[in-house]
């Protein structure tokens, strides 16, 4: 908290006093004759403010003050003298004199000429909270026995701050820079124990750590002395994972204020097709990666053209992509893992923010109810089509379809005891596109609707007990709802999914002995799908099809009705074990995730012949393994394994168009990596890896497939490479990073196939971000992006097809060509306008400012005989504004 | 659950949105012009046949002076069947120069020849013979006619080499459906007909002048300004929409029993047909009617459209229109109309315009 002065000098005050003016010069005068009489032909205008600064001596009351100051000017306009006419307190008058003792008007005019006046001027001192750039830590040191406060216990950061425990056996330690901090606890009966602790600026970290004192690890005689229990023990973050805070999420250039969509920009993270918002992680494919927030799985993380996240980011506390590796706590993904913890919800009084750019409106409002009941709204939606129409009389749709997304989301936190939170929630999300392409020709007219809404409710149990262990246990149920229908002149092609979902995640996490933190629970989840399917078999095209872009489907066509029921239940444990005084942590896991697959039709529809199900079950374990080891205050090093699969989508299922014998994927992840602490700020992560999948399904490459099984389970795939990150915690205004990925992502459908490359391969990515306050409530970023094209097929030359009338390309060897590199700069500038205690920031968001022409797809005449690309957005500036109070 | 595919679709479907909403480029793509030797169509007459049915199969290949009497056309059956890992409409094994599955049938413009035997089980509804000890095949799906094709490839050797693939439409029947299905398709499913161009007019205001087909030592069919602009409507059969005995077309409703005249030597309808197919989706067997589409070319002048036409749901008419500019200077045009069917049917007709 810092103290700043506000004053606030309106013309209106001003005007006011004006009707008790008495100028001096007229004073002075024998009356004149009233038709003479003289007027004010020009106000004084205030030309230099000075600001009082609020008086130290209130600034532990921190009350408002109000002081009425009567100001006489001069015709020269500098101020002769200021007098109180209304007190405020003799602080706040004496400051408000002295300031405005120092202004400058531009002088009052009375018929025409600079004359003095006098005017009353109101100043108004409120006590107004910075935005906090560090943390406060605060806490208790108890006996782990006795739960007796422990005094002269000196709590040291690895900044150098440090505090000693006072008879209640608190300290306090102020302005701690934002992240982790190592930390060391000693006292006399101590030995010295260190532990890890994270803050988040404009935030305050309780804590209260009960250790075992010297005397009573030495009566016991269980050799473990000394051993640091922390209530609660945190999470402990993945191996590897770039976590990142809301705070500094909104401030991405080029993320429009959008918190999730920082996800793009980090490590690991393939830049997808412009508008796309797939994630590519580690060259797994998009639907490989997971999506959860806070332990419900949601479909997607972006609305469609990844404009905007499902999320409203007032509810986010912050994001974490973890791209491999990760603990037994989370599986059924072959690729990342994306987490998104929401807000803990602890605001006092009423909150909420609106904001309106050129794609969508939204707004949020959170309230408590009392002292334990706090309710969250937010809700956005978007009005790009409505809008596009006003800028242009062309029907975009025939050109693209606009997306049209909505979500909303609603919470109500309900904590009867500091360690019990009760918490419903739901969230929801729309997503529709229409596009149609008319045509004189009745081949060539094509048609595009998709639809996908999807809903979450879910309660959630978190009871922290008084032996420091806790208990979350969060059941959720889900809906939904997808559909495409498109038609390529007279090839249809439709899909439909609607399912429901079940979910349980429930969790112990605790310390049962000494030195080791335990985190076990149950992970399940029924998905019962039904889905119907029309069109060819090859489209839309699976990954690793030899296509080209634009190439017309096959009009092959079928048509499929089934249901699938796939359910798997998990139960996890993961134990960290600190060794070495802490400085080494080894985090053994195993998940054990047997699953039942359920479906409708073993083979396609056959007359009138009844349908037979089937029934599949597998039992798998996936160990996971990982360790970390602190060499130095600034050191440390990591190394992880794990083994995950995937149970098939059950749009695979079908026996027209998949398999329905098909079982779980498989991945194992190995990395392993270091991590550099340079300074308090500034951190270097380092990681390389390896992941290998097996049991992908694939195309069958047969000329006669057999039946029910136009997919086989016989893909591969690996991936390798390494990443950094130098990253800059936000201090002096100041954040920002940059990430850079070396990797190569390879498939093949069938052992004695040659490798290929995967279609979302991108050699080299490099982000470079940053952002920066210069004061006066401005904000400018900027952001940089690099990297390497798409492997696409190349075409060697095309044959006539004289029954369809069309050319199709005979190609050459898949992904052995590339889409040229991509670079672009984004740009941003935000201005925050203090109202009261309520805040305006209005910001102007450029992507692309260069206004390169980036080459985004390759693209073919009719007849495959000249080749060019499309580029993608040229420079696009987006302009937003946002309230919150 | 948001599926795989569907995440692809949608993928697919904003990464065209968003490249489109970039920067399209322009390639000169338009497909009208004849400037040198091109083909343009195979027909294959009976436009749909039984397994071992001869066939005759025709190529129209043109340059800017007309159909084009250099070259060597040679002709060749596929029998590959196309893997699923293959976006094309036939096996990439097609359009090799030469292979165990390509069976010649010789050379010329026109060629004749029996359909092989297995057509039915290498490209239609015949599932694959069993290998031992591995279950049965899976079956070729069908058009959206629930058509199945024999192909057949044509290598144009004339200065360079350029492969086409033509086909003939197989008369197979249905798979999937039940007895009573399959009997009452194969009772009411009438052999395609090869559409046809009937006419050709030249419409101005207030009037239409039918173009002559071009001929052997006929004159021009037409007269047109330099530069004008003309609107060409072609036009093709009326088919019938409604079984009417004695109309020459023997329609699904009918049969030799209750229209002996239409029906003892069943004749189609070159246009717009009305045909039976089986449904995938609804599982029923139905009545509906071919699409047509018509390709234009000419050798001078710009077409507004590479093609026109008229859709299944479009109300039934039997004709589609085209804007055509002439040139800036005085010739003669050749105009080569393509009509083809939603069955595979393919038909031609050329025309000369002077231009004064």
């Amino acid at each position: 908290m810092t103290v700043r002065a506000r004053s606030i000098s309106t013309s209106m005050a001003i005007v006011a006093a004006l009707a008790m003016l008495a100028p001096r010069a007229a004073v002075a005068q024998p009356k004149a004759p009233p038709a003479a009489a003289p007027k004010l032909t020009r106000a004084p205008k205030l030309a230099s403010f000075v600001e009082a600064p609020y008086p130290a001596a209130e600034r532990a009351s921190g009350k408002t003050a109000t002081v009425v100051l009567q100001i006489a000017i001069l015709a020269t306009g500098t101020v002769d003298r200021a007098t109180i006419s209304e007190s405020g307190g003799p602080a706040f008058d004496a400051a408000a004199v002295a300031a405005a003792q120092r202004f400058v008007f531009e002088p009052a005019e009375i018929d025409g000429k600079p004359a003095p006046v006098k005017i009353l001027y109101r100043y108004e001192f409120t006590l107004k909270p910075e935005a906090p750039t560090t943390g406060v830590f605060d806490g208790v040191v108890r006996s782990r026995k006795k739960k007796t406060p422990l005094a002269g216990v000196t709590v040291q950061l690895d900044s150098g701050q440090r505090a000693t425990t006072d008879a209640a056996g608190h300290f306090h330690v102020d302005a701690v820079a934002p992240g982790k901090h190592a930390l060391t606890l000693e006292g006399e009966k101590l030995t010295a124990q260190r532990t890890e602790e994270t803050f988040e600026a404009g935030k305050r970290l309780d804590v209260t750590y009960d250790v075992e004192e010297r005397e009573e690890a030495a009566k016991e005689g269980d050799g473990d002395d000394l051993e640091i229990v922390i209530t609660a023990p945190p999470i402990r973050k993945q191996v590897v994972s770039t976590e990142v805070s809301a705070e500094q999420g909104r401030r991405v250039p080029g993320a429009q204020g959008d918190v999730l969509r920082v996800v793009e920009n980090l490590p690991g993270v393939a830049r997808s097709t412009v508008g796309s918002g797939a994630l590519v992680v580690w060259g797994a494919s998009p639907e490989d990666t997971r999506v959860y927030v806070d332990g419900v799985r949601v479909p997607r993380l972006y609305h469609d053209g990844g404009l905007r996240s499902v999320v409203h980011s007032d509810l986010v506390k912050s994001v974490e992509l973890a791209p491999g590796g990760y603990g037994a706590l989370y599986g059924r993904g072959l690729g990342g893992l994306v987490t998104v913890a929401l807000d803990p919800l602890e605001d006092k009084g009423f909150h909420g923010s609106i904001a309106a750019d050129v794609l969508d409106a939204a707004g949020s409002v959170r309230a408590s109810i009392g002292e334990r009941v706090h309710v969250e709204v937010a809700a956005r939606k978007s009005y790009l089509d409505a809008l596009l129409p006003v800028f242009t009389s062309r029907d975009v749709s025939s050109l693209f379809p606009v997306p049209r997304y909505a979500d909303g989301q609603a919470r109500v936190v309900y904590r009867p005891d500091p360690r019990t939170t009760f918490e419903v929630g739901g969230l929801a999300s729309s997503d529709a596109t229409d596009r149609s392409t008319p045509s004189a020709d009745p081949a060539a007219r094509k048609t595009e609707s998709t639809t996908l809404r999807w809903g979450r409710v879910y309660a959630r149990v978190r009871r922290e007990n008084e032996d420091g262990s806790a208990i979350t246990v969060t059941p959720w149920f889900g809906a939904d709802a997808s559909s495409r229908v498109s038609r390529f002149g007279g090839t249809p092609a439709e899909l439909t999914d609607d399912s429901t979902l079940f979910g349980l995640r429930a969790s112990w996490r605790g310390k049962p002995v000494a030195g080791v933190v335990v985190t076990a629970g149950l992970d399940a989840e029924v998905v019962s799908s039904s889905i119907h399917r029309a069109g060819s078999v090859t489209s839309p095209p699976r990954e690793g099809d030899a296509r080209v872009f634009g190439q017309a489907p096959s009009d092959r066509v079928n048509a499929d009705t089934w249901s699938a029921v796939v359910a798997g239940v998990a139960p996890f444990a993961e134990a960290d074990v600190s060794l070495l005084n802490d400085r080494v942590h080894v985090i053994p896991g195993l998940r054990f995730d047997p699953y039942v697959i359920s479906g409708s039709r073993r083979t396609p529809v056959e007359g009138a012949t009844p349908s037979v199900g089937y029934f599949t079950s597998e039992a798998l374990f996936e160990p996971r393994v990982a360790v970390t080891a602190d060499l130095s205050a600034r050191v440390k090093v990591k190394a992880a394994y794990g083994r995950y699969h995937q149970t098939p989508q059950a749009e695979d299922l079908s026996a027209v168009f998949g398999n329905p014998g098909i079982t779980a994927a498989r991945a194992d992840h190995f990395l392993a990596g270091a991590l550099f602490r340079l300074t308090d700020t500034i951190g270097v992560e380092t990681t390389v890896f390896y992941t290998t999948s097996t049991d992908l399904a694939a195309r069958s490459d047969s000329p006669a497939p057999l039946l029910a099984e136009a997919l086989e389970q016989t893909g591969s795939g690996r991936s390798f490479g390494a990443q950094i990150l130098v990253r800059k915690e936000i201090g002096a205004g100041l954040f920002g990073w940059i990430s850079y990925s070396l990797l190569r992502s390879e498939r093949r459908d069938r052992d004695d196939a040659a490798w290929r490359l995967f279609d979302f391969d991108q050699t080299h990515v490099l982000t470079a971000l940053a952002s920066y306050r210069i004061g006066a409530g401005f904000e400018v970023g900027a952001r940089a992006r690099v990297a390497t094209g798409f492997p696409r097929t190349p075409v060697r030359g095309a044959y006539y097809d004289a029954r369809t009338d069309t050319f199709e390309p005979v190609l050459g060897a898949p992904s052995s060509i590339r889409i040229p590199a991509f670079f672009a700069l984004d740009l941003r500038v935000s201005k925050r306008f203090a109202i009261g205690s309520s805040e305006l920031e209005v910001y102007l968001d450029v992507q692309n400012a260069t206004n390169r022409q980036n080459p985004e797809e390759l693209v073919y005449t009719r007849d495959y005989t000249q080749q060019s690309a499309i580029t993608g957005l040229p420079i696009l500036p987006s302009l937003g504004a946002r309230f919150a109070w | 659950v948001v599926s795989g595919a569907f995440q692809r679709a949608t993928l697919a479907a904003i990464t065209a949105s968003s490249l489109l909403a970039g920067c399209t480029p322009e390639l000169d793509d338009r497909g009208f012009q004849i400037t040198g030797p091109r083909l343009l169509a195979i027909a294959a007459t009976p436009a749909e046949a039984e397994p071992k049915a001869a066939v005759t199969f025709r190529a129209l290949y043109v340059d800017a002076q007309g159909e084009r009497g250099k070259g060597d056309l040679a002709w060749a059956f596929c029998t590959a069947r196309k893997p699923l890992t293959e976006q094309g409409t036939v096996s990439s094994a097609c359009v090799r120069e030469s292979g165990p599955d390509l069976a010649a049938l010789g050379s010329g413009p026109a060629i004749s020849g029996a359909l092989p035997d297995d057509g039915c089980r290498l490209f239609g509804p015949d599932r694959p013979a069993p290998v031992d000890g591995e279950p049965v095949g899976r079956a070729v799906d069908p058009d959206p006619s629930g058509g199945f094709y024999q192909p057949v490839r044509l290598r144009v050797s004339d200065g360079g080499v350029f492969t086409a693939i033509g086909a003939a439409r197989l008369a197979c029947g249905i798979s999937g459906a039940t007895p009573e299905q399959s009997v009452d398709f194969v009772k009411r499913y009438r052999h395609n007909e090869n559409p046809a161009i009937a006419t050709l007019a030249i419409a101005r205001a207030g009037s239409s002048l039918l173009i002559a087909p071009d001929a052997p030592g006929a004159d021009a069919g037409a007269t047109v300004a330099r530069g004008e602009t003309v609107m060409l409507r072609a036009a093709w059969d009326a088919c019938p929409t409604a079984p009417a005995c004695g109309d020459g077309v023997c329609g699904a409703e009918e049969d030799v029993m209750g229209c002996e005249a239409d029906c003892k030597t069943p004749k189609g309808c070159a246009g717009s047909e009305q045909y039976v197919w089986f449904d995938p989706e609804a599982r029923v067997v139905s009545l509906r009617r071919e699409a047509i589409r018509v390709a234009w070319f000419s050798t001078a002048g710009a077409l507004a459209t590479d093609s026109s036409g008229l859709a299944e749901d479009e109300a039934a008419s039997a004709h589609t229109d085209n804007a055509w500019t002439a040139p800036d200077a005085a010739g003669e045009a050749r105009i080569w109309l393509v009509v083809r069917d939603d069955r595979g049917g393919v038909g031609w007709q050329s025309y000369r315009v002077r231009v004064e």
